[in-house]
Formats: structure tokens, sequence, C-alpha cells
């Protein structure tokens, strides 16, 4: 696992946003999975772009600082118009939209939906 | 038809200009096919009795209802595509080849894919490997979404099914693939939503699959609705003669 200070993403289009990540976070690289049910948080970035897929950011849900630097970062991307979808794991439960941060929430995606369109 | 043959070289591709705003993706779709199997959907139009004039708005390749311009008719893509993929593109199989591919059928773990016979949508395709690490890490987390269950059927069968809050039921594909909405398992409408941008195919079976749930009415607000086709089903065919009846026939046919 890596952290890096900033990630670029892309939030509609060729339009791109960098938000700055701080190092209480983790990005995954790679294919790397979070570890399930070790009290990791997850947030994964539908951003495409030139490596498409999405981005993977993680953080403890028991370390108060990384809920904090966890909470900015939910709210810098919704700022930028991405919509939170809170998921449950396994098919446990349905996701929901996320109006605030929760610190509980295990796997968060984050949807650009002016991205979305008809075909 | 010998009219048709005269446009083009085997190294051009066959573009054909049309008037909607819904067309700029059917002509990426157009000029990106093979040659041979663009001439077959030219050809085969052609063969309906409609005159055409190439290179002017003439040929609609849509999937909207039919509507008459002057000699113009409205064709549904996916009709003509698939016949033409179906004579141009699908290699022949040679009696060994076909033999061979026989005995892997029957040769167990398999997913068992009973071919097209689906009768509203594209068919049941099972999925390949993921070409790129954005569609392993789309596929990853779908499979953490939607449980293993679902991710089996998913991997057969190469689509999701999801009920909404309002009771349809939603048959998703990934990538461009359009949505079937059924009502008491009739289908009742055909929805296109797609993810602007690069996206890995998953991505957008994702996205269909979030907004369903959550934002029905965004969702079906978004889409472009496609016309319904209700073809008639084909029941699959599946050869189960015993291996020296079918290798004696596949060697007579070998011999002739």
């Amino acid at each position: 696992m890596t952290v890096a200070t900033q990630l670029e993403i892309k939030v509609i289009g060729n339009a791109t946003h960098k938000f700055d990540i701080s190092n209480e976070l983790t990005i995954l690289e790679g294919t790397t999975e979070p570890e399930k049910g070790k009290g990791i948080g997850c947030f994964r970035v539908l951003c495409g772009g030139d490596d498409g897929g999405d981005k993977r950011i993680t953080w403890m849900s028991m370390v108060l600082e990384q809920i904090r630097e966890a909470k900015k970062l939910f709210n810098e991307l919704v700022r930028e118009g991405l919509v939170p979808y809170r998921v449950g794991l396994d098919g446990k439960q349905t996701s929901e939209v996320m109006t605030e941060f929760d610190p509980s929430a295990e796997e968060v995606i984050f949807l650009p939906v002016r991205a979305v369109a008809g075909g | 038809m010998g009219t048709i043959d005269t446009y083009g070289t085997p190294d051009s591709s066959v573009y054909l200009n049309w008037g909607t705003s819904d067309t700029t993706t059917t002509s990426e779709y157009l000029t990106s096919a093979p040659l041979d199997m663009a001439r077959y959907m030219l050809l085969t139009k052609a063969s309906d009795s409609e005159t055409y004039t190439w290179g002017r708005n003439f040929y609609k390749v849509n999937q909207y209802a039919s509507s008459s311009v002057t000699t113009d008719t409205w064709r549904a893509w996916g009709d003509w595509a698939d016949s033409a993929y179906q004579k141009v593109l699908v290699p022949k199989i040679t009696p060994l080849a076909r033999m061979r591919e026989i005995l892997a059928s029957r040769r167990a773990p398999a997913f068992i894919v009973p071919g097209k016979q689906d009768i509203y949508d594209f068919g049941r395709k099972a999925l390949g490997p993921p070409k790129t690490d954005a569609e392993l890490r789309a596929r990853q987390t779908l499979r953490r979404v939607i449980g293993e269950d679902k991710w089996r059927l998913f991997c057969r069968n190469g689509f999701i099914s999801v009920t909404a809050p309002s009771g349809l039921v939603y048959q998703v594909y990934p990538a461009h693939g359009v949505t079937n909405v059924f009502d008491m398992g009739e289908c009742v409408e055909r929805l296109c939503v797609v993810l602007t941008g690069q996206f890995p195919p998953t991505d957008s079976l994702i996205m269909r699959y979030l907004m369903i749930l959550n934002n029905e009415d965004d969702f079906r607000s978004r889409a472009n609705t496609h016309t319904v086709y209700k073809k008639k089903a084909i029941a699959p065919q599946i050869d189960t003669r015993p291996l020296q009846l079918i290798f004696a026939e596949l060697r007579n046919q070998a011999v002739a």
C-alpha cells in the first residue's frame, strides 16, 4: 500500500479535479483490495480516465484522525458533484445515497452522475 | 446490388450519413465494423427493394420506431448487425474442431451457456476474463457489492437482475448494453444509459445498479428508450447423441 498527497480524478468527461489526500488516508494501488471485517472503510471513486477504473482510498474506522480526513475528502468529493452510495457487502443490504459522512460505512462508491447520459 | 461493390476499397471504411441527433454512436459502430460486414448490411438493405443513394442522408440505422422519409426507411440496428455478423464473421467450423467443441462441452466443470435463445436481449454470454486492470478492479467492486451468488450468475449470464423499489425488474448489462425492463415477466421497455468517458464496462453496470436501486426516476429520465422486439424464441440445440454417431456423421461430411 502506498500513500499519495494528491489524487487527480476526472469528475466529468475530460474535466479533472485534484484532491488533496492526507497522509492519514491510504490509496490502494493496482488491484489491491481492502481487507474485510477489520474496521477498514473504503471510498471507491469511479473516475474513468486513461487507465479507467476506480480509485480506492481507505481509512481505519477506529482512528479519529483518519475519520476526520475521510470526512473532509467525502465532503470535497460531494462538492465536486460525485454522489456517494453506501453499499453493503456480499449482497447483505441494498445501497443508499449518503447525505452525510458515516464513519461506520465500510464501502462507499462515488458515482459521477454528471457523466451519466442516455445512449 | 452491383452498385455497392464499386464504392470504397477493401481497406476503406463504410460511412453512412444521416440527420438525427442520436446517430453519432451508430456511425462509430458502422465505420468500425469490418468492411465485409458493413457491405453485407448494405446488401441486405438493398435487397429489400428499398432505393438508396450512396453518400447522402438516406440510410438511417437507428433504434427508433419506423418512419419513412422519401425513400428512406428506419431499421433496427441490432437486427441488421446480428444477421450481418452471422453471415460474414462467424468462422466456419471444421468437423474436427466441431468434435473438439462437443467433447469440451461435455467435460466438467463448465459454465453451460445455452446460447442466443432469449427473446428480448442480446443473448446470454458467459463473462470472459478482464482485459484491463481497470476492468478487474471494477469486477472486484461489483463482486463485493452483489455477493457471491449473484456474482456467479453474472459470470454465467453476463448480466445482473435488479428489482427496483417500483417492482420492475431490470436486466442490466455491462458496457453499452441496453437495459431490459420487465414487468411481471414481460419485457416492457429497453433503456440505454451510459457513462460518458473512458470507464471499464463493469463500471457502467455498477452505475446502473446503484441508480436503479436509489434513483430509479432519475435513471429513467436520463435513459433513451429503445423499441422492444419480440422475437421468436429458439430452443437451444444441444446435441446429446452418442459421440460415436456424431463422429460418424462428421466424418461422412468431411469425406463428402
